[in-house]
């Protein structure tokens, strides 16, 4: 786990964990927070998908402050504790198909963007609506902000309670 | 036209029917896009968009040109020699340590070390270095997007139309 790379405050937390970056650029991070304000108010990914989409990114980027985190929407959908669990290996997971194939255009938008093979795009195509397609990849760039939090040590300090991230995993 | 948009009823094609699916959010991420030019310097950012795109694959990307960083002087004679950062005359200490950052982001953030960080924060401040790695993101989920979609943003929703 990195330590905190910028001069700031580490005691200062946000709601989810983070280290509070409030006043170096508050415009930018009030345009970056309206990508997922956005993303989540479409609506039409059920919250189960969306929490397993969230986590999967999660867990390839290791960050803590995902990880820690539980969409209580998704949660009351079913998105348990052994549901979420299934991500890391969700090929051999008994999940719909449906939930399969966002997890695969995770592994895609992650790995290989550039060639997500007419197999993916033809099961996306028959899962879900061209909008939900869109809605998947607009919160998967939101939620891959914990990037910026990996690189500048701003993640949550402790991942209590749960595996560290297979190495294999790592988003190359 | 992207192979989202093929089999619908997609009135329009390219960026701009994928934006009609989801306005707000895709307009969203175009703001900031547009937004992250403002909190660090153009030449550095455009050094890093265009570093990424030979990465990623994202031609679109690579062929165009932010006119903030050509009013800041970006050369295509530095565009060209992009791929050999590390040893090219021709890209100070500021811009190594920007690109060596860049490099690493795609690769893996969960390598990145202290010294690549500072070495970045040293050189253009703290608000600047966050601002920059935001902007990595940003560039970053646009080109991943735009590849997965098979389509390129227009200049605008990419954050690179000439200021009005």
């Amino acid at each position: 786990m990195p330590a905190l790379r910028l001069p700031l405050d580490a005691s200062r937390r946000t709601a989810v964990g983070s280290v509070d970056v409030s006043g170096l650029t508050p415009e930018l991070d009030r345009k970056k927070g309206r990508i997922m304000k956005e993303a989540y108010r479409l609506g039409q990914i059920d919250p189960v998908t969306g929490e397993l989409v969230r986590m999967r990114n999660a867990r390839l980027q290791d960050c803590h402050v995902c990880q820690n985190f539980r969409d209580p929407a998704a949660q009351q959908a079913g998105a348990s504790e052994a549901v979420l669990a299934l991500v890391d290996d969700y090929e051999a997971a008994d999940l719909p198909e449906r939930q399969k194939v966002a997890l695969r255009l995770v592994d895609a938008y992650l790995t290989r963007p550039d060639d997500i093979g007419d197999e993916l795009r033809a099961d996306l195509l028959r899962h879900f609506t061209p909008a939900e397609v869109v809605e998947l990849l607009v919160r998967l760039a939101s939620t891959t902000g914990n990037r910026v939090l990996r690189t500048l040590g701003l993640d949550d300090d402790a991942l209590p309670g749960r595996d560290q991230l297979a190495p294999g995993l790592r988003v190359p | 036209m992207s192979w989202l948009l093929e089999q619908g009823e997609a009135r329009e094609s390219g960026w701009a029917g994928i934006a009609a699916l989801a306005p707000r959010a895709v307009g969203a991420l175009s703001e900031v896009q547009e937004e992250v030019w403002d909190h660090a310097p153009p030449v550095l950012l455009e050094l890093a968009r265009l570093r990424m795109a030979s990465l990623l694959g994202a031609t679109w990307a690579l062929e165009a040109r932010s006119p903030r960083a050509v009013e800041a002087g970006l050369t295509e004679e530095k565009v060209a020699a992009l791929s050999s950062w590390p040893t090219s005359p021709l890209f100070d200490d500021t811009e190594r340590a920007c690109l060596d950052l860049t490099e690493q982001f795609l690769i893996d953030v969960n390598q990145i070390t202290d010294a690549q960080v500072d070495a970045v924060r040293e050189r253009i401040g703290t608000a600047a270095t966050y601002a920059f790695v935001s902007a990595l993101w940003a560039f970053e989920q646009l080109q991943r997007m735009s590849l997965v979609l098979g389509v390129a943003p227009t200049p605008d929703a990419a954050g690179l139309a000439p200021r009005t």
